[in-house]
């Protein structure tokens, strides 16, 4: 019996102690009592037909867990918007002036981007450390792996996530609940802000697109570099859908 | 049915791999990129060589509050051209029972389809919180070859008080409504198109609340005896986990007052639609309406396939004082739409109207595809029956027939 409880307690002290890893991580880049606004310059390199620029302008509010996004370019999406307030999104057309509404959209364009991948993290809340490992090399880092399991209804059912010394991701393989590799994010570059830590430069290739040239399979991938960062809250009006209208 | 459903099955054979071909070439997850791509850049990991020099105490640049800047306090002025050119032709083949009653002589009718829209607009943004807007439409008339008196479209001045709020005056547009691809019954904001209006939009709940008073562009004439007609709508949409819902309202004494409720959620990987709204008759004459539209909406993650279906129950008989006559109306709507997965190289769209009353309704399969630069071409086919009419570009379609709508647009924007 003793044994048992002793089980337990290590068991359960291991996993409060992942739990505050992931809380640590989660709130690096979390801005709780700010707003976050950035550019994002979108690449999307298509193998076999060439590569899409798009620019967004990002405004977060992640106490209220709501977000604006407006799309500056190209010309053909110029006035394109997103708002999204917890977890519905109306979409902005400015084309025939009107919203529709959804719960479902989980893409912010035609590239591997996810919605999720704009909003804050939340994994200390969907996800669980299922494996650790210590000490692996990712080019001049020391990092730390931990093996993620979704509890809740998540993009990803699995994530390999590589952490820094400074408990900042450096790699992410998001994998499907079959265990299939659907992409790879690297995160080059952050900024700081304050106490915060905003990315400022994310590679992604998605492993379920391409194309073969020459011979040999080349994967899609965005590059998205972020600009501009600003902590400065923002007026209540931005994250208006009468904001979206008035910029379209 | 099978015919949609053989296209959604042919457009995901384009897009998706198998998995099987995915494991063959991409072998190993963390080599992958290295190992299939010769382009060093393309090796993640060595984005990661050099350590990240993180500035720990970034000062508040210029820059850094730029991106508002941007869209809120930078002085502004844009003006554009806009042109759209839409030349093509209409062919209906008429179904036999048509002919057989000597509706038409002809097996066919053919339209020739011209339009040539230009709209100027104008975007003047002096000062942070002001906006003028202004939006005129004019286009050539063929057979004289001039202009026509050209119309203005919008026409508004627009003041943000800081946070509290929006006011917007002059000829505006907005939607409202949820159906897609059914009467959009509950659009209360569809007549202040052709009014003079104002709105007040205010920042609550969420999202907000906005507000518009309007009239009849004609009560500014003194002969005018419409000056009753002013109406005010409202509109209240905003979200709470995964609901998305709201109400609005529409009152004028010349019309039958409107109330509308709506909500929106999800179910699995489907969007599901509940909007009810209730017209209410000032005169006895006329019975109160009730319609109630219910939807589905799903989206396929990887191909961005739209499938969605509309039911709109309308019961408004049971108002009716001979109630022994009693039919309720219900229609129902099927439509399929490729935002960027193509067939052939064609965007594709199609759908299925049903008006269960009248036992007609229509079936329309549409192909776009760009042929030129500035320039696509487009290859609808509208099948009716039962003396169903499809209107397409101010044209009446013969019911129960079959057309080929052929279209060439080329359309362009230049802003200064």
């Amino acid at each position: 019996m003793k044994i048992l409880v002793l089980l337990f307690l290590i068991s359960f002290s291991v996993y409060a102690e992942d739990s505050e890893l992931l809380a640590e991580i989660d709130s690096l880049v979390t801005f709780d009592h700010t707003d976050l606004s950035a550019q994002y310059d979108i690449s999307t390199y298509i193998p076999g037909t060439g590569t899409r620029k798009e620019s967004v302008l990002m405004f977060r509010r992640d106490a209220e867990n709501k977000f604006v996004i407006l799309w500056v370019g190209p010309d053909s999406k110029k006035g394109k918007g997103y708002l999204k307030v917890d977890n519905s999104i109306w979409l902005y057309d400015p084309k025939d002036s009107r919203f529709t509404a959804s719960n479902v959209r989980n893409r912010l364009s035609d590239n591997t981007i996810r919605i999720s991948d704009l909003e804050p993290l939340r994994l200390q809340n969907d996800y669980s450390v299922t494996n650790t490992e210590e000490n692996i090399q990712l080019g001049a880092y020391n990092t730390t792996l931990l093996s993620l399991e979704a509890v809740t209804e998540t993009d990803f059912p699995k994530r390999n996530i590589w952490i820094d010394e400074n408990n900042l991701i450096r790699k992410i393989e998001d994998y499907s609940l079959s265990g299939e590799l659907l992409r790879t994010a690297v995160i080059a570059e952050y900024t700081a802000l304050g106490n915060k830590y905003a990315i400022k430069k994310v590679i992604f290739v998605d492993h379920l697109k391409g194309a073969e040239i020459d011979g040999r399979f080349t994967n899609e991938r965005t590059t998205i570099d972020i600009s501009r960062h600003s902590d400065k809250e923002l007026p209540q009006m931005i994250y208006t859908k009468s904001f979206l209208e008035r910029n379209s | 049915m099978k015919f949609i459903g053989i296209l959604l099955f042919l457009s995901m054979q384009f897009t998706i791999f198998s998995t099987d071909d995915l494991d063959s070439l991409l072998g190993d997850p963390d080599s992958t990129v290295a190992d299939t791509n010769e382009d060093d850049s393309l090796n993640l990991d060595g984005f990661l060589d050099q350590k990240d020099q993180i500035d720990e105490n970034e000062p508040e640049s210029e820059e850094a509050e730029s991106v508002l800047d941007q869209i809120l306090e930078d002085e502004s002025a844009k003006v554009s051209i806009a042109y759209s050119i839409k030349a093509g032709v209409i062919n209906s083949f008429l179904s036999s029972d048509i002919m057989s009653e000597n509706y038409f002589t002809e097996s066919y009718v053919f339209e020739p389809l011209l339009s040539n829209p230009v709209y100027f607009k104008i975007d003047l943004r002096p000062m942070s919180y002001l906006r003028f807007y202004t939006s005129v439409e004019t286009r050539v008339d063929v057979d004289t070859v001039s202009y026509v008196t050209p119309e203005i479209d919008q026409l508004f001045l627009e003041y943000t008080i800081s946070d509290m709020g929006e006011i917007r005056f002059g000829k505006q547009k907005a939607s409202w409504g949820k159906a897609l691809i059914l009467e959009n019954f509950a659009d209360y904001a569809s007549e202040i198109e052709d009014s003079i209006s104002a709105r007040l939009f205010f920042p609550v709940l969420n999202n907000g609340l906005s507000l518009y008073l309007y009239t009849n562009e004609e009560l500014f004439h003194a002969d005018v005896e419409d000056w009753k007609k002013i109406g005010l709508s409202a509109l209240l949409d905003t979200a709470i986990g995964d609901y998305n819902f709201g109400f609005s309202a529409r009152l004028e004494r010349t019309e039958k007052a409107g109330f509308t409720g709506f909500v929106t959620t999800v179910l699995g990987f489907i969007d599901i639609t509940s909007e009810l709204s209730y017209l209410v008759s000032h005169e006895s004459t006329y019975s109160d309406e009730i319609s109630w539209l219910t939807s589905f909406l799903y989206e396929h993650p990887e191909t961005g396939i739209q499938l969605g279906a509309e039911y709109i129950f309308n019961p408004s008989r049971l108002f009716m004082n001979d109630f022994k006559d009693t039919e309720f109306s219900h229609t129902a709507g099927l439509f399929l739409f490729s935002r960027k997965t193509r067939l052939f190289g064609w965007k594709t769209a199609a759908k299925w109207v049903h008006d269960f009353t009248q036992h007609s309704g229509e079936v329309s399969i549409a192909f776009s595809r760009g042929i030129l630069p500035k320039v696509s071409m487009d290859v609808i086919i509208p099948v009716s029956y039962n003396n169903y009419v499809i209107e397409y570009e101010d044209v009446d379609l013969p019911g129960s027939s079959t057309s080929l709508i052929l279209l060439f647009r080329l359309s362009d924007t230049f802003t200064f």
